[in-house]
Protein backbone atom coordinates (compact mmCIF):
# COMPACT_ATOMS: atom_id res chain seq x y z
CA UNK A 1 0.00 0.00 0.00
CA UNK A 2 2.86 2.37 0.89
CA UNK A 3 4.35 1.65 -2.56
CA UNK A 4 1.20 3.23 -4.01
CA UNK A 5 0.18 5.95 -1.54
CA UNK A 6 3.56 7.65 -1.09
CA UNK A 7 4.48 7.91 -4.79
CA UNK A 8 0.88 8.89 -5.63
CA UNK A 9 0.94 11.66 -3.03
CA UNK A 10 4.36 12.82 -4.24
CA UNK A 11 3.15 13.07 -7.86
CA UNK A 12 -0.05 14.83 -6.76
CA UNK A 13 1.83 17.41 -4.67
CA UNK A 14 4.45 18.00 -7.34
CA UNK A 15 1.88 18.61 -10.08
CA UNK A 16 -0.20 20.77 -7.73
CA UNK A 17 2.84 22.93 -6.94
CA UNK A 18 3.77 23.26 -10.59
CA UNK A 19 0.25 24.20 -11.67
CA UNK A 20 -0.33 26.71 -8.88
CA UNK A 21 3.08 28.34 -9.27
CA UNK A 22 2.57 29.19 -12.95
CA UNK A 23 2.10 32.89 -13.75
CA UNK A 24 -1.22 32.11 -15.40
CA UNK A 25 -2.57 30.88 -12.05
CA UNK A 26 -2.99 34.51 -10.94
CA UNK A 27 -5.00 35.29 -14.07
CA UNK A 28 -7.15 32.24 -13.44
CA UNK A 29 -7.80 33.38 -9.85
CA UNK A 30 -8.92 36.76 -11.20
CA UNK A 31 -11.03 35.15 -13.94
CA UNK A 32 -12.86 32.93 -11.46
CA UNK A 33 -13.33 35.87 -9.13
CA UNK A 34 -14.67 38.17 -11.86
CA UNK A 35 -18.30 37.29 -11.17
CA UNK A 36 -17.87 38.08 -7.47
CA UNK A 37 -16.14 41.38 -8.28
CA UNK A 38 -19.03 42.22 -10.63
CA UNK A 39 -21.48 41.54 -7.81
CA UNK A 40 -19.82 44.35 -5.88
CA UNK A 41 -20.95 46.85 -8.50
CA UNK A 42 -24.73 46.50 -8.16
CA UNK A 43 -27.48 45.83 -5.64
CA UNK A 44 -27.37 42.10 -5.20
CA UNK A 45 -30.57 40.06 -4.99
CA UNK A 46 -31.03 36.29 -4.90
CA UNK A 47 -32.04 36.38 -8.55
CA UNK A 48 -29.16 38.39 -9.99
CA UNK A 49 -26.72 36.49 -7.71
CA UNK A 50 -27.82 33.33 -9.45
CA UNK A 51 -27.76 34.92 -12.92
CA UNK A 52 -24.18 36.15 -12.55
CA UNK A 53 -23.01 32.90 -10.93
CA UNK A 54 -24.47 30.82 -13.74
CA UNK A 55 -23.83 33.11 -16.73
CA UNK A 56 -20.34 34.25 -15.88
CA UNK A 57 -18.82 31.77 -13.43
CA UNK A 58 -20.26 28.31 -14.11
CA UNK A 59 -20.74 28.67 -17.89
CA UNK A 60 -17.61 30.66 -18.83
CA UNK A 61 -14.85 31.32 -16.26
CA UNK A 62 -14.86 27.91 -14.60
CA UNK A 63 -14.85 25.82 -17.83
CA UNK A 64 -12.01 27.92 -19.30
CA UNK A 65 -10.01 27.73 -16.04
CA UNK A 66 -10.59 23.99 -15.83
CA UNK A 67 -9.54 23.20 -19.38
CA UNK A 68 -6.39 25.38 -19.18
CA UNK A 69 -5.40 23.70 -15.91
CA UNK A 70 -6.27 20.17 -16.97
CA UNK A 71 -4.53 20.50 -20.34
CA UNK A 72 -1.32 21.58 -18.60
CA UNK A 73 -1.40 18.82 -15.99
CA UNK A 74 0.37 16.16 -18.06
CA UNK A 75 0.80 18.38 -21.13
CA UNK A 76 3.50 20.39 -19.35
CA UNK A 77 5.24 17.19 -18.25
CA UNK A 78 5.40 16.18 -21.90
CA UNK A 79 6.41 19.53 -23.40
CA UNK A 80 8.96 20.23 -20.66
CA UNK A 81 10.42 16.72 -21.03
CA UNK A 82 9.93 15.82 -17.36
CA UNK A 83 7.79 12.77 -18.15
CA UNK A 84 10.73 10.33 -17.62
CA UNK A 85 10.79 11.29 -13.92
CA UNK A 86 7.27 9.88 -13.63
CA UNK A 87 7.41 7.02 -16.09
CA UNK A 88 10.89 5.54 -15.61
CA UNK A 89 9.88 4.50 -12.13
CA UNK A 90 8.61 1.20 -10.72
CA UNK A 91 5.05 2.47 -10.29
CA UNK A 92 1.92 1.58 -12.26
CA UNK A 93 0.85 4.06 -14.91
CA UNK A 94 -2.68 4.28 -13.51
CA UNK A 95 -1.17 5.88 -10.41
CA UNK A 96 0.19 8.70 -12.56
CA UNK A 97 -3.25 9.06 -14.19
CA UNK A 98 -5.13 9.17 -10.86
CA UNK A 99 -2.67 11.58 -9.23
CA UNK A 100 -2.77 13.88 -12.25
CA UNK A 101 -6.55 13.99 -12.37
CA UNK A 102 -6.76 14.73 -8.64
CA UNK A 103 -4.10 17.43 -8.94
CA UNK A 104 -6.01 19.07 -11.78
CA UNK A 105 -9.31 19.08 -9.85
CA UNK A 106 -7.71 20.39 -6.66
CA UNK A 107 -5.87 23.11 -8.59
CA UNK A 108 -9.11 24.28 -10.22
CA UNK A 109 -10.76 24.34 -6.80
CA UNK A 110 -7.79 26.21 -5.32
CA UNK A 111 -7.73 28.96 -7.95
CA UNK A 112 -11.55 29.27 -7.72
CA UNK A 113 -11.60 29.56 -3.93
CA UNK A 114 -11.35 33.35 -3.83
CA UNK A 115 -14.24 33.78 -6.27
CA UNK A 116 -16.42 31.20 -4.54
CA UNK A 117 -15.86 32.56 -1.04
CA UNK A 118 -16.29 36.17 -2.10
CA UNK A 119 -19.50 35.43 -3.99
CA UNK A 120 -20.75 33.27 -1.13
CA UNK A 121 -20.19 36.09 1.36
CA UNK A 122 -21.80 38.69 -0.91
CA UNK A 123 -24.77 36.41 -1.59
CA UNK A 124 -25.25 35.71 2.13
CA UNK A 125 -25.04 39.42 2.95
CA UNK A 126 -27.54 40.40 0.24
CA UNK A 127 -30.10 37.68 0.84
CA UNK A 128 -29.60 36.88 4.48
CA UNK A 129 -29.25 33.19 3.54
CA UNK A 130 -25.89 31.65 4.41
CA UNK A 131 -26.57 28.67 2.18
CA UNK A 132 -26.48 30.48 -1.19
CA UNK A 133 -22.96 29.29 -1.86
CA UNK A 134 -23.53 25.55 -1.48
CA UNK A 135 -25.05 24.94 -4.93
CA UNK A 136 -22.19 26.95 -6.45
CA UNK A 137 -19.59 24.89 -4.57
CA UNK A 138 -21.11 21.54 -5.56
CA UNK A 139 -21.47 22.62 -9.20
CA UNK A 140 -17.86 23.84 -9.18
CA UNK A 141 -16.59 20.45 -8.03
CA UNK A 142 -18.65 18.63 -10.67
CA UNK A 143 -17.48 20.96 -13.45
CA UNK A 144 -13.84 20.78 -12.31
CA UNK A 145 -13.97 16.97 -12.29
CA UNK A 146 -15.71 16.83 -15.68
CA UNK A 147 -13.34 19.13 -17.56
CA UNK A 148 -10.29 17.65 -15.86
CA UNK A 149 -11.44 14.18 -16.89
CA UNK A 150 -11.65 15.26 -20.53
CA UNK A 151 -8.65 17.55 -20.79
CA UNK A 152 -5.98 15.74 -18.77
CA UNK A 153 -5.69 13.01 -21.46
CA UNK A 154 -6.13 15.54 -24.28
CA UNK A 155 -3.25 17.58 -22.85
CA UNK A 156 -1.13 14.46 -22.92
CA UNK A 157 -1.55 13.93 -26.65
CA UNK A 158 -2.27 17.39 -28.10
CA UNK A 159 0.07 20.34 -28.06
CA UNK A 160 -2.80 22.84 -28.38
CA UNK A 161 -5.19 21.46 -25.81
CA UNK A 162 -6.31 24.95 -24.74
CA UNK A 163 -7.33 25.85 -28.29
CA UNK A 164 -9.11 22.51 -28.67
CA UNK A 165 -10.87 23.16 -25.37
CA UNK A 166 -11.93 26.68 -26.29
CA UNK A 167 -13.31 25.43 -29.59
CA UNK A 168 -15.14 22.69 -27.72
CA UNK A 169 -16.68 25.17 -25.26
CA UNK A 170 -17.57 27.79 -27.88
CA UNK A 171 -18.73 25.59 -30.73
CA UNK A 172 -19.90 22.34 -29.18
CA UNK A 173 -21.19 23.49 -25.80
CA UNK A 174 -22.02 27.08 -26.77
CA UNK A 175 -23.74 26.66 -30.12
CA UNK A 176 -24.43 23.03 -31.05
CA UNK A 177 -25.63 21.99 -27.59
CA UNK A 178 -28.15 24.83 -27.64
CA UNK A 179 -29.72 24.02 -30.98
CA UNK A 180 -29.40 20.25 -31.34
CA UNK A 181 -31.58 18.12 -29.09
CA UNK A 182 -29.67 15.68 -26.91
CA UNK A 183 -26.25 17.31 -27.33
CA UNK A 184 -26.71 19.34 -24.13
CA UNK A 185 -26.28 16.13 -22.16
CA UNK A 186 -22.62 16.07 -23.28
CA UNK A 187 -22.00 19.63 -22.13
CA UNK A 188 -19.91 19.45 -18.97
CA UNK A 189 -20.79 22.81 -17.45
CA UNK A 190 -24.48 22.05 -18.05
CA UNK A 191 -24.05 18.83 -16.07
CA UNK A 192 -22.78 20.99 -13.21
CA UNK A 193 -25.64 23.39 -13.81
CA UNK A 194 -28.21 20.62 -13.29
CA UNK A 195 -26.82 20.16 -9.77
CA UNK A 196 -26.80 23.92 -9.18
CA UNK A 197 -30.43 24.20 -10.31
CA UNK A 198 -31.45 21.22 -8.21
CA UNK A 199 -29.79 22.43 -5.01
CA UNK A 200 -30.73 26.07 -5.57
CA UNK A 201 -34.40 25.45 -6.34
CA UNK A 202 -34.24 26.14 -10.08
CA UNK A 203 -32.66 28.80 -12.28
CA UNK A 204 -33.75 32.42 -12.74
CA UNK A 205 -35.85 33.00 -15.88
CA UNK A 206 -33.08 34.91 -17.71
CA UNK A 207 -30.72 31.95 -17.66
CA UNK A 208 -33.02 28.94 -17.39
CA UNK A 209 -32.73 28.25 -21.13
CA UNK A 210 -29.06 27.38 -20.57
CA UNK A 211 -30.09 23.97 -19.27
CA UNK A 212 -31.59 23.24 -22.72
CA UNK A 213 -33.19 19.79 -22.53
CA UNK A 214 -31.54 18.81 -19.23
CA UNK A 215 -33.49 18.48 -16.02
CA UNK A 216 -32.13 19.53 -12.62
CA UNK A 217 -30.63 16.72 -10.55
CA UNK A 218 -27.63 16.41 -8.25
CA UNK A 219 -27.23 12.63 -8.09
CA UNK A 220 -27.19 12.27 -11.87
CA UNK A 221 -24.66 15.07 -12.23
CA UNK A 222 -22.34 13.51 -9.65
CA UNK A 223 -22.69 10.09 -11.31
CA UNK A 224 -21.84 11.56 -14.73
CA UNK A 225 -18.79 13.40 -13.35
CA UNK A 226 -17.51 10.28 -11.59
CA UNK A 227 -18.09 8.18 -14.72
CA UNK A 228 -16.11 10.69 -16.76
CA UNK A 229 -13.33 10.56 -14.16
CA UNK A 230 -13.18 6.76 -14.27
CA UNK A 231 -13.14 6.80 -18.09
CA UNK A 232 -10.43 9.45 -18.03
CA UNK A 233 -8.20 7.40 -15.73
CA UNK A 234 -8.61 4.42 -18.07
CA UNK A 235 -7.81 6.45 -21.19
CA UNK A 236 -4.85 8.28 -19.61
CA UNK A 237 -3.40 5.00 -18.31
CA UNK A 238 -3.75 3.46 -21.75
CA UNK A 239 -2.07 6.47 -23.39
CA UNK A 240 0.80 6.41 -20.89
CA UNK A 241 1.34 2.71 -21.60
CA UNK A 242 0.93 2.70 -25.35
CA UNK A 243 2.24 5.99 -26.62
CA UNK A 244 5.92 6.66 -27.16
CA UNK A 245 7.30 9.32 -24.83
CA UNK A 246 10.14 10.18 -27.18
CA UNK B 1 21.05 -15.53 -29.30
CA UNK B 2 22.77 -17.00 -26.25
CA UNK B 3 22.59 -14.58 -23.39
CA UNK B 4 25.50 -14.72 -20.95
CA UNK B 5 24.69 -15.12 -17.23
CA UNK B 6 25.95 -11.66 -16.45
CA UNK B 7 23.61 -9.99 -18.93
CA UNK B 8 21.39 -7.34 -17.39
CA UNK B 9 20.16 -5.58 -20.52
CA UNK B 10 19.36 -7.52 -23.66
CA UNK B 11 18.58 -5.90 -27.00
CA UNK B 12 17.38 -8.40 -29.56
CA UNK B 13 17.03 -7.39 -33.19
CA UNK B 14 15.44 -4.07 -32.23
CA UNK B 15 14.19 -1.55 -34.76
CA UNK B 16 12.27 1.64 -34.24
CA UNK B 17 10.74 3.91 -36.81
CA UNK B 18 8.74 7.09 -36.41
CA UNK B 19 6.54 7.33 -39.50
CA UNK B 20 8.91 7.08 -42.47
CA UNK B 21 12.02 7.79 -40.40
CA UNK B 22 14.02 4.81 -39.21
CA UNK B 23 15.66 5.77 -35.92
CA UNK B 24 17.09 2.37 -34.95
CA UNK B 25 17.57 -0.53 -37.30
CA UNK B 26 18.05 -4.18 -36.32
CA UNK B 27 20.30 -3.60 -33.33
CA UNK B 28 21.27 -6.63 -31.30
CA UNK B 29 23.52 -6.45 -28.26
CA UNK B 30 23.76 -7.47 -24.64
CA UNK B 31 25.04 -5.45 -21.72
CA UNK B 32 26.37 -6.51 -18.37
CA UNK B 33 28.29 -5.10 -15.41
CA UNK B 34 30.84 -2.44 -16.27
CA UNK B 35 30.70 0.74 -18.31
CA UNK B 36 29.59 0.50 -21.94
CA UNK B 37 29.91 3.56 -24.13
CA UNK B 38 27.22 4.10 -26.71
CA UNK B 39 29.08 6.17 -29.24
CA UNK B 40 27.69 7.87 -32.29
CA UNK B 41 27.17 11.22 -33.96
CA UNK B 42 24.11 13.33 -33.16
CA UNK B 43 20.99 11.77 -34.64
CA UNK B 44 22.55 8.30 -34.80
CA UNK B 45 19.80 6.68 -32.73
CA UNK B 46 21.50 6.54 -29.32
CA UNK B 47 18.73 8.41 -27.50
CA UNK B 48 15.99 6.31 -29.08
CA UNK B 49 17.84 3.12 -28.12
CA UNK B 50 18.27 4.29 -24.52
CA UNK B 51 14.63 5.38 -24.32
CA UNK B 52 13.56 1.95 -25.54
CA UNK B 53 15.63 0.46 -22.71
CA UNK B 54 13.68 2.61 -20.22
CA UNK B 55 10.30 1.62 -21.66
CA UNK B 56 9.50 5.21 -22.68
CA UNK B 57 9.53 4.15 -26.32
CA UNK B 58 8.23 0.83 -27.60
CA UNK B 59 10.36 -0.96 -30.23
CA UNK B 60 8.64 -1.29 -33.60
CA UNK B 61 10.31 -4.67 -33.90
CA UNK B 62 12.44 -6.83 -31.64
CA UNK B 63 12.62 -7.04 -27.86
CA UNK B 64 14.43 -5.33 -25.03
CA UNK B 65 14.62 -6.75 -21.53
CA UNK B 66 16.06 -5.51 -18.27
CA UNK B 67 17.00 -8.45 -16.06
CA UNK B 68 14.68 -10.55 -18.20
CA UNK B 69 11.65 -8.24 -17.99
CA UNK B 70 10.30 -6.02 -20.77
CA UNK B 71 10.37 -2.48 -19.29
CA UNK B 72 7.57 -1.29 -21.57
CA UNK B 73 5.13 -3.98 -20.50
CA UNK B 74 6.05 -4.40 -16.84
CA UNK B 75 6.95 -1.40 -14.72
CA UNK B 76 8.65 -3.66 -12.14
CA UNK B 77 11.62 -3.88 -14.53
CA UNK B 78 12.25 -0.23 -13.67
CA UNK B 79 13.19 -1.15 -10.09
CA UNK B 80 16.60 -1.87 -11.55
CA UNK B 81 16.87 1.22 -13.76
CA UNK B 82 18.27 4.69 -13.20
CA UNK B 83 17.96 7.05 -16.16
CA UNK B 84 19.51 10.42 -16.99
CA UNK B 85 17.85 11.98 -20.04
CA UNK B 86 19.79 14.07 -22.52
CA UNK B 87 17.79 17.27 -22.16
CA UNK B 88 18.11 19.68 -19.26
CA UNK B 89 14.57 19.06 -18.08
CA UNK B 90 14.08 19.23 -14.34
CA UNK B 91 11.30 20.42 -12.06
CA UNK B 92 12.52 23.98 -11.82
CA UNK B 93 10.38 24.83 -8.81
CA UNK B 94 12.05 22.18 -6.65
CA UNK B 95 15.34 22.50 -4.80
CA UNK B 96 17.97 19.90 -5.68
CA UNK B 97 17.30 18.09 -2.40
CA UNK B 98 13.54 18.01 -2.96
CA UNK B 99 14.03 16.95 -6.57
CA UNK B 100 16.20 13.99 -5.58
CA UNK B 101 13.86 13.11 -2.71
CA UNK B 102 10.89 13.18 -5.11
CA UNK B 103 12.68 10.63 -7.30
CA UNK B 104 13.52 8.54 -4.23
CA UNK B 105 9.88 8.39 -3.12
CA UNK B 106 8.68 7.44 -6.61
CA UNK B 107 11.31 4.71 -6.77
CA UNK B 108 10.04 3.26 -3.50
CA UNK B 109 13.18 3.93 -1.45
CA UNK B 110 12.66 2.87 2.19
CA UNK B 111 14.48 5.84 3.68
CA UNK B 112 14.31 8.67 1.13
CA UNK B 113 15.99 11.23 3.40
CA UNK B 114 19.20 9.32 4.03
CA UNK B 115 19.49 8.08 0.45
CA UNK B 116 18.94 11.62 -0.80
CA UNK B 117 21.81 12.87 1.37
CA UNK B 118 24.00 9.99 0.22
CA UNK B 119 23.67 10.77 -3.50
CA UNK B 120 23.84 14.54 -3.05
CA UNK B 121 27.19 13.98 -1.41
CA UNK B 122 28.17 11.52 -4.14
CA UNK B 123 27.74 14.16 -6.86
CA UNK B 124 29.19 16.88 -4.66
CA UNK B 125 26.08 19.07 -4.49
CA UNK B 126 25.89 19.62 -0.73
CA UNK B 127 26.48 23.37 -1.00
CA UNK B 128 23.70 23.92 -3.51
CA UNK B 129 21.19 21.30 -2.38
CA UNK B 130 18.68 23.81 -1.03
CA UNK B 131 18.67 26.05 -4.09
CA UNK B 132 15.97 25.71 -6.77
CA UNK B 133 17.16 23.56 -9.66
CA UNK B 134 15.74 26.15 -12.09
CA UNK B 135 18.61 28.48 -11.21
CA UNK B 136 21.34 25.88 -11.71
CA UNK B 137 23.94 25.88 -14.46
CA UNK B 138 23.69 23.09 -17.03
CA UNK B 139 26.48 21.15 -15.34
CA UNK B 140 24.83 21.38 -11.91
CA UNK B 141 21.54 20.23 -13.38
CA UNK B 142 23.32 17.24 -14.87
CA UNK B 143 24.76 16.35 -11.46
CA UNK B 144 21.32 16.73 -9.88
CA UNK B 145 19.86 14.41 -12.52
CA UNK B 146 22.64 11.88 -11.93
CA UNK B 147 21.92 12.01 -8.18
CA UNK B 148 18.21 11.47 -8.85
CA UNK B 149 19.00 8.50 -11.09
CA UNK B 150 21.24 6.91 -8.45
CA UNK B 151 19.08 7.47 -5.39
CA UNK B 152 17.40 4.03 -5.43
CA UNK B 153 20.68 2.16 -6.06
CA UNK B 154 19.72 0.93 -9.53
CA UNK B 155 21.63 -2.02 -10.96
CA UNK B 156 21.35 -0.58 -14.46
CA UNK B 157 22.25 3.04 -15.10
CA UNK B 158 21.28 4.52 -18.46
CA UNK B 159 22.96 7.86 -19.10
CA UNK B 160 22.19 9.91 -22.19
CA UNK B 161 25.01 12.41 -22.77
CA UNK B 162 25.46 12.92 -19.02
CA UNK B 163 28.54 15.11 -19.40
CA UNK B 164 26.81 17.77 -21.50
CA UNK B 165 27.36 21.19 -20.01
CA UNK B 166 29.62 19.97 -17.22
CA UNK B 167 32.88 21.89 -16.73
CA UNK B 168 36.19 19.96 -16.86
CA UNK B 169 36.32 19.38 -13.09
CA UNK B 170 32.71 18.19 -13.00
CA UNK B 171 33.35 15.98 -16.03
CA UNK B 172 36.30 14.38 -14.39
CA UNK B 173 34.31 13.84 -11.19
CA UNK B 174 31.37 12.27 -13.07
CA UNK B 175 33.65 10.08 -15.18
CA UNK B 176 35.33 8.78 -12.02
CA UNK B 177 31.91 8.15 -10.49
CA UNK B 178 30.68 6.16 -13.51
CA UNK B 179 33.90 4.15 -13.60
CA UNK B 180 33.58 3.36 -9.89
CA UNK B 181 29.97 2.26 -10.34
CA UNK B 182 30.98 0.07 -13.26
CA UNK B 183 33.77 -1.48 -11.21
CA UNK B 184 31.29 -2.19 -8.40
CA UNK B 185 29.17 -4.29 -10.75
CA UNK B 186 26.62 -1.77 -11.97
CA UNK B 187 25.65 -1.95 -15.62
CA UNK B 188 26.39 1.57 -16.81
CA UNK B 189 25.45 2.47 -20.38
CA UNK B 190 26.64 5.95 -21.32
CA UNK B 191 25.87 7.60 -24.62
CA UNK B 192 28.12 10.27 -26.04
CA UNK B 193 29.19 11.73 -29.35
CA UNK B 194 32.63 12.56 -27.97
CA UNK B 195 35.05 9.70 -28.56
CA UNK B 196 37.70 10.66 -26.03
CA UNK B 197 35.11 11.02 -23.27
CA UNK B 198 33.78 7.54 -23.88
CA UNK B 199 37.33 6.24 -24.08
CA UNK B 200 38.05 7.58 -20.59
CA UNK B 201 35.21 5.75 -18.88
CA UNK B 202 34.06 2.78 -20.96
CA UNK B 203 35.44 -0.74 -20.94
CA UNK B 204 33.47 -1.48 -24.06
CA UNK B 205 32.18 0.68 -26.88
CA UNK B 206 29.19 0.22 -29.13
CA UNK B 207 29.34 2.51 -32.12
CA UNK B 208 26.04 3.49 -33.73
CA UNK B 209 25.40 5.47 -36.84
CA UNK B 210 22.24 5.95 -38.89
CA UNK B 211 20.45 3.77 -36.35
CA UNK B 212 22.67 0.77 -37.05
CA UNK B 213 25.35 -0.94 -35.05
CA UNK B 214 28.57 0.13 -36.75
CA UNK B 215 31.11 -1.52 -34.48
CA UNK B 216 31.30 -3.11 -31.09
CA UNK B 217 34.18 -4.11 -28.89
CA UNK B 218 36.64 -2.89 -26.35
CA UNK B 219 38.26 0.49 -26.73
CA UNK B 220 41.49 -0.97 -28.11
CA UNK B 221 39.85 -2.91 -30.93
CA UNK B 222 37.75 0.09 -31.96
CA UNK B 223 40.84 2.29 -31.93
CA UNK B 224 42.58 -0.25 -34.16
CA UNK B 225 39.72 0.02 -36.63
CA UNK B 226 40.00 3.77 -36.63
CA UNK B 227 43.73 3.85 -37.25
CA UNK B 228 43.03 2.19 -40.59
CA UNK B 229 41.12 5.25 -41.73
CA UNK B 230 43.02 7.08 -44.48
CA UNK B 231 43.27 10.74 -43.58
CA UNK B 232 42.69 13.42 -46.16
CA UNK B 233 44.62 16.63 -45.80
CA UNK B 234 43.84 19.88 -47.53
CA UNK B 235 46.70 22.18 -48.50
CA UNK B 236 46.49 25.77 -49.76
CA UNK B 237 49.72 27.02 -51.38
CA UNK B 238 50.83 29.69 -53.84
CA UNK B 239 52.09 27.09 -56.39
CA UNK B 240 49.70 24.17 -55.87
CA UNK B 241 50.54 22.29 -59.10
CA UNK B 242 54.26 22.14 -58.30
CA UNK B 243 53.66 20.99 -54.73
CA UNK B 244 51.03 18.42 -55.84
CA UNK B 245 53.45 16.94 -58.39
CA UNK B 246 56.18 16.74 -55.76
CA UNK B 247 53.88 15.12 -53.18
CA UNK B 248 52.65 12.41 -55.53
CA UNK B 249 56.17 11.06 -55.85
CA UNK B 250 56.54 10.54 -52.07
CA UNK B 251 55.60 7.28 -50.29
CA UNK B 252 53.60 9.27 -47.68
CA UNK B 253 50.72 10.16 -50.02
CA UNK B 254 48.48 7.45 -51.42
CA UNK B 255 46.54 9.88 -53.60
CA UNK B 256 46.69 13.54 -54.61
CA UNK B 257 43.88 15.60 -56.11
CA UNK B 258 43.92 19.25 -57.24
CA UNK B 259 40.64 21.12 -57.04
CA UNK B 260 40.31 24.90 -57.51
CA UNK B 261 43.99 25.36 -56.63
CA UNK B 262 43.55 23.39 -53.41
CA UNK B 263 45.47 20.16 -52.93
CA UNK B 264 43.66 17.22 -51.31
CA UNK B 265 46.15 14.57 -50.23
CA UNK B 266 45.17 11.14 -49.00
CA UNK B 267 47.84 10.42 -46.41
CA UNK B 268 49.25 6.93 -46.11
CA UNK B 269 51.48 8.17 -43.28
CA UNK B 270 50.22 11.46 -41.88
CA UNK B 271 53.29 12.19 -39.76
CA UNK B 272 55.68 11.47 -42.65
CA UNK B 273 53.52 13.55 -44.97
CA UNK B 274 53.69 16.54 -42.62
CA UNK B 275 57.47 16.39 -42.68
CA UNK B 276 57.51 15.90 -46.46
CA UNK B 277 55.30 18.93 -47.11
CA UNK B 278 57.69 21.21 -45.24
CA UNK B 279 60.72 19.74 -46.99
CA UNK B 280 59.18 19.84 -50.51
CA UNK B 281 57.83 23.37 -50.06
CA UNK B 282 61.27 24.62 -49.12
CA UNK B 283 62.90 22.66 -51.96
CA UNK B 284 60.50 24.04 -54.64
CA UNK B 285 60.11 27.54 -53.23
CA UNK B 286 56.42 27.08 -52.48
CA UNK B 287 54.67 29.13 -49.80
CA UNK B 288 52.18 26.96 -47.88
CA UNK B 289 49.31 29.03 -46.56
CA UNK B 290 47.24 26.38 -44.80
CA UNK B 291 47.34 22.68 -43.95
CA UNK B 292 44.09 21.24 -42.61
CA UNK B 293 42.89 17.69 -41.97
CA UNK B 294 39.52 17.09 -43.59
CA UNK B 295 38.36 13.89 -41.97
CA UNK B 296 38.60 14.33 -38.23
CA UNK B 297 34.92 14.61 -37.43
CA UNK B 298 33.28 11.75 -35.61
CA UNK B 299 30.77 11.56 -38.46
CA UNK B 300 33.54 10.71 -40.90
CA UNK B 301 34.93 8.07 -38.55
CA UNK B 302 31.50 6.49 -38.32
CA UNK B 303 30.88 6.80 -42.01
CA UNK B 304 34.11 4.89 -42.52
CA UNK B 305 33.15 2.21 -40.01
CA UNK B 306 29.76 1.74 -41.65
CA UNK B 307 31.09 1.57 -45.19
CA UNK B 308 33.76 -0.95 -44.32
CA UNK B 309 31.20 -3.38 -42.76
Amino acid sequence: MTRIVKPGAAIFINILRRLTQRRIAILLVLATAAHALLMLTFDLTERNFSEVTVGLFLAVALPVTSLITAGATLGDERTENTMPYLLVKPIPRWLVAVSSLLASVVTVMAVSTLGILLAWWLGARATGDNGTGWPMLVATVIIAVGYSAVFVPIGLIARRSTLIGLAYILIWEGIIARVVDGVAASSIWRIGLTAYADLGGGLPRDVDDLLATLTPGTGGAITKALSLAALSIGVTTWLLRKRDMA
Amino acid sequence: MTIPDTTTVSVENVSKWFGQKVAVSEVTSVFGPGVTGLLGPNGAGKTTLLRMMTGLVRPSEGRITIEGIDPHDDYRALNAVGFVAEDEAVYKHLTARKFVRFNAVLAGVADPESDTERVIELVDLQGAADRPVGGFSKGMRQRTKVAAALVHRPRVLLLDEPLNGADPVQRSHLIDLFKTLGARGYTVIVSSHVLHEVERMADRIIAITDGRLAASGDVRSLRALMTDIPQTIRIDADKPRILAAALISTPYASGVKLENDTIHVEAADPAGLARAIAHLARQHGVIVRRIQPEDESLESVFSYLVHRR
